[in-house]
């Protein structure tokens, strides 16, 4: 077991930057997610820690040993890539113990982490199987096994679920997060899915274009974004951002409907975004008259699709009286969970 | 070439699911399907079973010139496979054929290994490698006739002036297979690197990835990942090969004709002398049924492999 420290890493590609100074510290034991859009450089950073990038700049520790120069077989990582990568020609228990075999490890030594990795993701009837007689999630679980045989200081993950159906997602989830419960392995977890990270992880690094947007625990992330892409990213559906104007304790709207600021911002007075989540939005006969567009109703809650104006507002109900399209209906934010950020550059100014 | 028209022969047009129902056994049977089938049977018979066919039994008459004079049973199928210029015309042939796919598959991975690693490059040189493959049999054997010439070819000048002794060439009977066998290895190495690099171009890189991470270097990358992903091609390759090599006699015509002293004469070319030459009609045929029925063999093999591949 290790910890993982980045230090100001940079890569660049030619002259293009891709990473630009990520300082990230990953504790011993811990589950981190690395979270962002496509193409904000996420999965590189994964590669850099891997081995497989160089790295432009910048330093990497693994257990307080700089690896920039290390190969990857020596940085005593073990990871699980988004297509398996399994070794066709070899059977699963093969594919497993081929890490000890390149080791030369003795075959009972081999046996028997294959075996114990086998038990721990249920694959022991699998063994004598070709990966394409297996399923998604059976070959998913392989490669897990693979990088679980390593007995490594750290696993990697790059975005390891994205080729299975919804349902398997959720499941392979749940042994995910179990895995890690039981070996307590510093794992580090890439993701375009901000469920996936939200639920897994123990601390969330939400990434945009090669920079680091914030770094937290998930439920802090969630209720104190420090800017409008993080505030954006995490949290399903999306937050509502409004633009206006604080003004004398109040948000005025470009159309000059007012809604109510916390306390903290009472003296403010600038052009601003008001960020509210949809599930922040209640029913109230003095709130903001909305035109419902498109109602989305899920069983335990229901997604209402409404415009005030031009701007379109996404509610989420639970009760059962469902509104109709077209219907006016009016809500108002709760505002102990209202984000104002700075109209300027996205920062959060609540 | 035989083999191939023979499996395609042998193809077999599914049972017919149409439109005048007649629930023989409960499935429903229509002529209209083999209707369908009918003018490709035909031709295909005409084209190729009907020669094949003719051949074979031609193998079983006595012939003078061209002129049959008669059945003689297994007669000419004794007399050639008792003669030791048969069983020395297989030996070279079977030499032919190993040589030259030898030297095509070394060759030809070796490109396809080196030029798969140099990019933009890489392809700009595919296109120049793959040169001598476009040309003709017969041009090809022109160049190196000229290139061997040991009297103003190029090749034995250069030998002498590094102090080697180039003799006759190909009027050597120790060398004449070896160098033709080296030709054939030339023009044809280009269709296994292109076969061999179309095949490692669909290796997911993360498999060598992975292999970095399970702490492997190149040969093990080269081991356990380049040759089991492209082995099956490479099969499917070297027996489409070796089929064509085995029937192939334009560069033996052109280079040598089947000399000297009968050292490059294979079954192919021999097939080719007995009938056009020598107009020796009967035992010639048993010869052209024996490149059958290896062709054929070599076939089976080639099918099984390639629905290994593909099913």
């Amino acid at each position: 077991m290790a910890n993982v420290e980045l230090k100001a890493v940079r890569k660049t590609y030619g002259t293009a930057p891709v990473i630009h100074g990520v300082t990230v510290d990953i504790r011993d034991g811990e589950f981190v997610t690395l979270v962002g859009p496509s193409g904000c450089g996420k999965s590189t950073l994964l590669r850099m820690i891997a081995g497989l990038e160089d790295i432009s700049g910048g330093e990497i520790q693994i257990g307080g040993r700089t690896v920039n120069s290390v190969p990857p077989k020596e940085r005593d990582i073990a990871m699980v890539f988004q297509n398996y990568a399994l070794y066709p020609h070899m059977t699963v228990a093969e594919n497993m113990g081929f890490s000890l075999k390149l080791k030369k490890a003795p075959r009972e030594q081999r046996e028997a982490g294959v075996g114990r990795a086998a038990e721990i993701l249920s694959l022991t009837k699998l063994l004598d199987r070709y990966p394409r007689e297996l399923s998604g999630g059976q070959r998913q679980r392989v490669a897990m096994g693979r990088a679980i045989v390593r007995n490594p200081q750290v696993f990697l993950f790059d975005e390891p679920l994205s080729n299975l159906d919804a349902k398997l997602r959720v499941q392979m989830r749940t042994e995910i997060k179990e895995l890690h419960q039981r070996l307590k392995t510093t794992t580090v977890y890439v993701t375009h899915d901000q469920v996936e990270a939200m639920t897994m992880a123990d601390k969330i690094v939400v990434m945009h274009d090669g920079i680091v947007e914030q770094v937290g625990a998930p439920l802090e992330l969630y209720n104190h974004p420090a800017n409008m892409f993080v505030a954006g990213f995490i949290g399903s559906p999306a937050m509502n951002f409004l633009k206006g104007r604080c003004e004398r304790g109040r948000f005025l709207l470009e159309d000059g409907s007012a809604l109510a600021l916390p306390a903290s911002l009472e003296h403010l007075s600038s052009d601003a975004v008001y960020g509210v989540r949809p599930e922040h939005l209640v029913r109230s006969d003095d709130g903001l008259p909305l035109t419902v567009a498109v109602v989305e109703p899920t069983g335990a809650e229901t997604q209402v699709i409404a415009r005030h104006g031009s701007q379109s507002i996404v509610c989420i109900f639970r009760d059962s009286v469902l509104p109709q399209p077209g219907e006016t209906i009016r809500v108002r934010p709760d505002v102990s969970r209202v984000h104002v950020f700075s109209e300027r550059d996205g920062r959060r100014l609540s | 070439m035989l083999a191939s028209r023979t499996q395609a022969a042998t193809t077999s047009p599914g049972v017919g699911v149409g439109d005048t129902p007649d629930t023989h056994n409960g499935v429903r049977f229509s002529w209209i399907p083999y209707l369908w089938f009918a003018p490709a049977i035909l031709v295909l018979f005409l084209i190729t079973l009907y020669p094949t066919f003719f051949v074979g039994w031609l193998s079983f008459q006595k012939t003078r010139y061209y002129e049959l004079t008669g059945f003689v049973g297994l007669a000419n199928y004794a007399e050639v496979l008792s003669s030791s210029a048969f069983w020395n015309t297989v030996f070279v042939s079977l030499t032919y054929v190993v040589g030259s796919l030898t030297g095509a598959v070394v060759l030809g991975m070796a490109a396809a290994l080196v030029l798969n690693n140099a990019g933009p490059t890489g392809s700009v040189l595919r296109v120049f490698i793959l040169f001598p493959w476009t040309l003709s049999m017969s041009v090809v054997g022109s160049i190196w006739l000229w290139l061997l010439n040991p009297s103003f070819g190029p090749i034995p000048y250069l030998m002498q002036v590094i102090g080697l002794e180039p003799g006759l060439m190909l009027g050597d009977p120790g060398l004449a297979l070896p160098l033709i066998i080296i030709v054939t290895a030339w023009w044809s190495f280009p269709y296994v690197m292109v076969m061999a690099t179309a095949a490692m171009q669909s290796i997911p890189q993360e498999l060598y990835e992975a292999v970095e991470i399970d702490g492997g270097g190149a040969l093990v990358k080269f081991r356990y990942v380049t040759l089991t992903h492209i082995l099956p091609t490479l099969g499917s390759t070297a027996l489409t090969l070796s089929i064509m090599y085995l029937t192939l006699m334009t560069l033996i015509i052109v280079m040598t004709g089947g000399g000297p002293l009968g050292s490059t004469t294979t079954l192919s070319f021999e097939a080719f002398r007995g009938t056009v030459q020598a107009v020796n009609i009967g035992p010639t045929a048993v010869v052209s049924i024996v490149v059958l029925l290896i062709n054929v063999a070599l076939g089976v093999v080639y099918t099984r492999l390639t629905g290994r591949v593909t099913g």
